[in-house]
């Protein structure tokens, strides 16, 4: 045979390629072997030592893996939106590892790291699939390892509702989701997402640029997306996101809040730009995707003005995000995925920060409740200017990285308004705006607590803030308050991770 | 209509007739196992459709495993006696009304359109062709579904197990 | 309606189905005429509480036939599903080994070919077998504590 290549470097070739991924899928059995050979006294040691390693190792070569985008094998695929979402995904991953083992989860951290080395594995091939099969098989590693944290906490009864209720939204919207799948697999004939350059065979985009799809092909579509904004928690899909959030582990929540979500949008970037590479529905997924993000961030912001739980509060401010980034994915093009992957990088860094802080507080305090934050502002000034960036920034105002990011995708929407006259987009961007205003009325609820309460309210005793939590808010705040100024460079590079996907 | 769309409908009742028991059963031990008859169901109009594999699968992973797991988890709640009605649904005339619209639009849509996959659909076994797929193309999935299975299977574990004091 | 009935009308019939079905066919109808026979030919004799007991006599029953199972259960339901559907992949891997060459990967010899088939399935299960390891490691399956 004339192609005879060993197989060999044939698997090396993809294993070098998804290198982090093939770390993260190594360590899951290797923390399993060293527990049980580990012993008692040494296992949750061993078991932290090895998960926050094949993290930081994975993050180290997602850094250095390549983004051109060459298929090895059907199934994934290394271009520049896997290399983001996959960077993002294994970010969270540390960050929330570090979280976690600050004391949320003292026991059975082996399990703990199976499972999520196995959600940011799954975050990570979810953002490079590009077959429906090998996207389902990767959604549901992601969702499972996210059941199975979120009711991590065994004695907690509101960890177990947050799982349970996690776990029948899911197993909803992703039956509705594979039933769009199968359909959009009649209909194409192929299971392949996109044909990459210099490739010939049928894909999903190319057979949707070349035939007249029928509606149902676009029921189909609507479908599949139906389970990628529960994902992502768009409506009308959200209702799970603030219960779930509540009862989860902090670190938990904010794994959810940034890597699941980021892998969904990866998904919903690949799969729009596959299904409006042509042909005469273009149109009307746009005005599906535009009103979705709408509706979705009204309600989330509506919501959050009356919630006194920060971490139901981020829940619904996390809502709320997920229709903004949606605004950026309806306008379908090249400069929409390049706002949508830029605000992803800076709602990572805001998002964390802020879940890391409220679960500082919770650690502290036991509480979750606004009023927990009362007087920080005077008792840990530190603590609380870094958590007013990240709500300031999770605002959209200048000088945080929120600003330029929000600033992106809107305009994006006008642009697209101007060049379509789509009134429906001009009015779409508008109502974005109020939400923008809307959403500074329960963002300074927190600020208005931290700073402006009476002295005789401030609680007493001292508000410990210091040693790994001050370097992780630190961390992750500074390129908060950086990038609102110094955007340019993070917008080149959003710009060439997004290249080539519309 | 042939001997195969004769038998193709009578699957088709007997996993529509199960679903219906199963959703309308008042005991909750009986809509599980009347889930049993729409599994079979299913299997059969897979076997009919010519997918053998599916067939075997829906047995074997369905009936004999999901079947199982759900009469497990439901027979651990102790609450099996109890009436399922009593939980009144206040929503019910809605939700039949959204289901039946769902339905009709996604039937009507269907009737219209025309699939590219069916149509070339021979009466081949699929099992070594599917075999073929998982062990070339599919190779990176296959051996990932493996990991995947040991993470679900170590996070089953773990949520059941009752910690040591 | 044609397309969804594609399937069932081509010309050639799944008739290696045929012994299933009347193997079921069977199954039915000697459950459905035993049942029927002794309606037929039996007595009819009325039915009253004592009648309806499981036992003529000793134990009284009590409860109901629901009792509640112990989580324990659950597992072995859910590790069993697992290893089912671990069973599944095994089943075309098996069917397939030896057979034609897999689509995107090509081999010198048949050799080679066979040692690639054999080596994805055993990652496959040895990844798989470690979870099983580790569950009796960890006293999992053990009835007798806790």
């Amino acid at each position: 045979m004339l192609l005879a290549q060993s197989w060999i470097p044939d698997l090396s070739a993809i294993f070098t390629q998804f290198a982090a991924e093939a770390v993260l899928c190594l360590a899951i059995p290797v923390i399993i072997l060293a527990d049980v050979f580990a012993g008692p006294a040494r296992r949750e040691k061993v078991a932290g030592l090895i998960g926050m390693g094949a993290l930081v190792l994975a993050f180290v070569l997602a850094l250095i893996q390549p983004a051109d985008g060459v298929m090895l094998t059907k199934l994934l695929r290394a271009d520049g939106l896997a290399k983001a979402f996959r960077l993002i995904a294994i970010a969270t991953g540390v960050i929330a590892a570090v979280g976690a083992m600050r004391g949320e989860i003292t026991k059975a951290r082996t399990e703990f790291y199976v499972c999520l080395l196995g959600a940011v594995v799954g975050a990570c091939l979810t953002a490079a699939a590009n077959d429906l099969a090998m996207l389902y098989l990767a959604i549901e590693t992601l969702s499972i390892a996210g059941y199975l944290l979120a009711g991590f906490r065994k004695d907690n009864a509101k960890s177990a509702e947050a799982a349970m209720k996690y776990v029948i939204f899911g197993a909803i919207a992703s039956a509705i989701m594979l039933y769009g799948m199968t359909l959009v697999y009649g209909f194409a004939g192929t299971s392949t997402i996109a044909t990459p350059e210099g490739m010939t065979y049928a894909s999903i985009a190319s057979e949707a640029a070349t035939a007249a799809m029928s509606p149902a092909f676009l029921i189909a579509v609507v479908l599949v997306f139906a389970g990628l904004a529960y994902k992502i928690a768009a409506a009308p899909f959200q209702f799970w996101c603030p219960d779930v959030y509540e009862g989860a582990p902090t670190s938990v929540a904010a794994f959810l809040a940034v890597a699941s979500k980021g892998a969904g949008f990866a998904v919903i970037l690949r799969f729009f730009s596959a299904v409006t590479s042509g042909g005469d529905m273009t149109e009307t997924l746009q005005a599906v995707l535009l009103i979705v993000a709408l509706v979705t961030m009204t309600i989330g912001n509506l919501a959050a003005l009356r919630q006194n739980n920060a971490k139901r509060l981020l829940a619904y401010s996390a809502i709320a995000h997920a229709g903004y980034l949606l605004v950026g994915v309806a306008v379908t093009n090249q400069a929409g995925a390049t706002a949508v992957v830029f605000y992803m990088m800076v709602y990572l860094f805001m998002t964390l920060g802020a879940f890391y802080m409220v679960g500082i507080v919770e650690r502290q305090t036991g509480r979750t409740d606004i009023d927990a934050y009362t007087g920080l502002g005077f008792r840990a000034p530190m603590f609380a200017a870094c958590l007013a960036i990240c709500l300031i920034s999770l605002t959209g105002l200048p000088p945080t990285a929120g600003f330029p990011g929000k600033f992106f995708l809107f305009q994006q929407v006008f642009a697209h308004a101007g060049e379509q006259q789509s009134s429906l987009f001009f009015w779409g961007g508008v109502i974005g705006l109020l939400n923008g205003v809307i959403s500074l009325g329960y963002y300074t609820r927190f600020l208005k607590v931290m700073y402006l309460c009476d002295r005789d309210q401030i609680p007493t005793g001292s508000f410990a803030f210091g040693g790994i939590d001050r370097g992780m808010v630190l961390m992750l705040t500074a390129p908060v308050l950086v990038l609102g100024i110094a955007f340019q460079g993070l917008r080149e590079l959003a710009d060439t991770l997004a290249k080539g996907i519309f | 209509m042939g001997i195969d769309a004769i038998v193709w409908w009578l699957f088709a009742a007997v996993s529509v007739v199960g679903s219906l028991f199963a959703v309308l059963s008042p005991s909750i031990v009986r809509a599980v196992f009347s889930l049993l008859l729409a599994f079979g169901g299913v299997a059969g109009i897979y076997a009919v459709a010519g997918a053998d594999f599916l067939a075997i699968l829906q047995i074997v992973v369905y009936v004999g495993g999901v079947l199982v797991l759900i009469a497990f988890g439901i027979l651990l709640t102790g609450r099996t006696a109890q009436a399922l009605g009593e939980h009144e649904v206040k929503n019910r005339p809605l939700g039949i009304l959204i289901a039946a619209g769902i339905f009709i639009g996604l039937l009507g849509a269907l009737m219209k359109s025309s699939f590219k996959i069916g149509g070339n659909a021979t009466n081949e076994p699929t099992t070594e062709a599917i075999g073929k797929l998982l062990l070339g193309d599919y190779i990176v999935a296959f051996e990932f579904a493996s990991v995947f299975l040991l993470m679900a299977l170590i996070g089953a574990a773990y949520l059941v197990r009752r910690e040591e004091a | 309606m044609d397309h969804l009935l594609i399937v069932a009308a081509r010309d050639n019939a799944p008739v290696d189905y045929l012994p299933v079905f009347i193997l079921l066919l069977l199954a039915v109808v000697l459950s459905v005429s035993q049942l029927a026979i002794s309606w037929l030919l039996g007595k009819r004799v009325e039915t009253n509480e004592a009648k309806d007991e499981p036992y003529e006599c000793g134990i009284e029953a009590d409860g109901h036939a629901h009792t509640r199972f112990s989580v324990k259960f659950y597992l072995v339901a859910v590790l069993f599903i697992l290893f089912d559907i671990e069973v599944v992949f095994l089943y075309p891997w098996a069917v397939h080994f030896g057979g034609g060459v897999p689509d995107g990967v090509v081999f010198e010899t048949r050799g080679e070919l066979l040692g690639f088939l054999f080596a994805e399935m055993a990652v496959f299960l040895t990844i798989l077998f470690l979870g099983w390891y580790w569950v009796v490691k960890k006293k999992a399956l053990d009835w007798e504590e806790a």
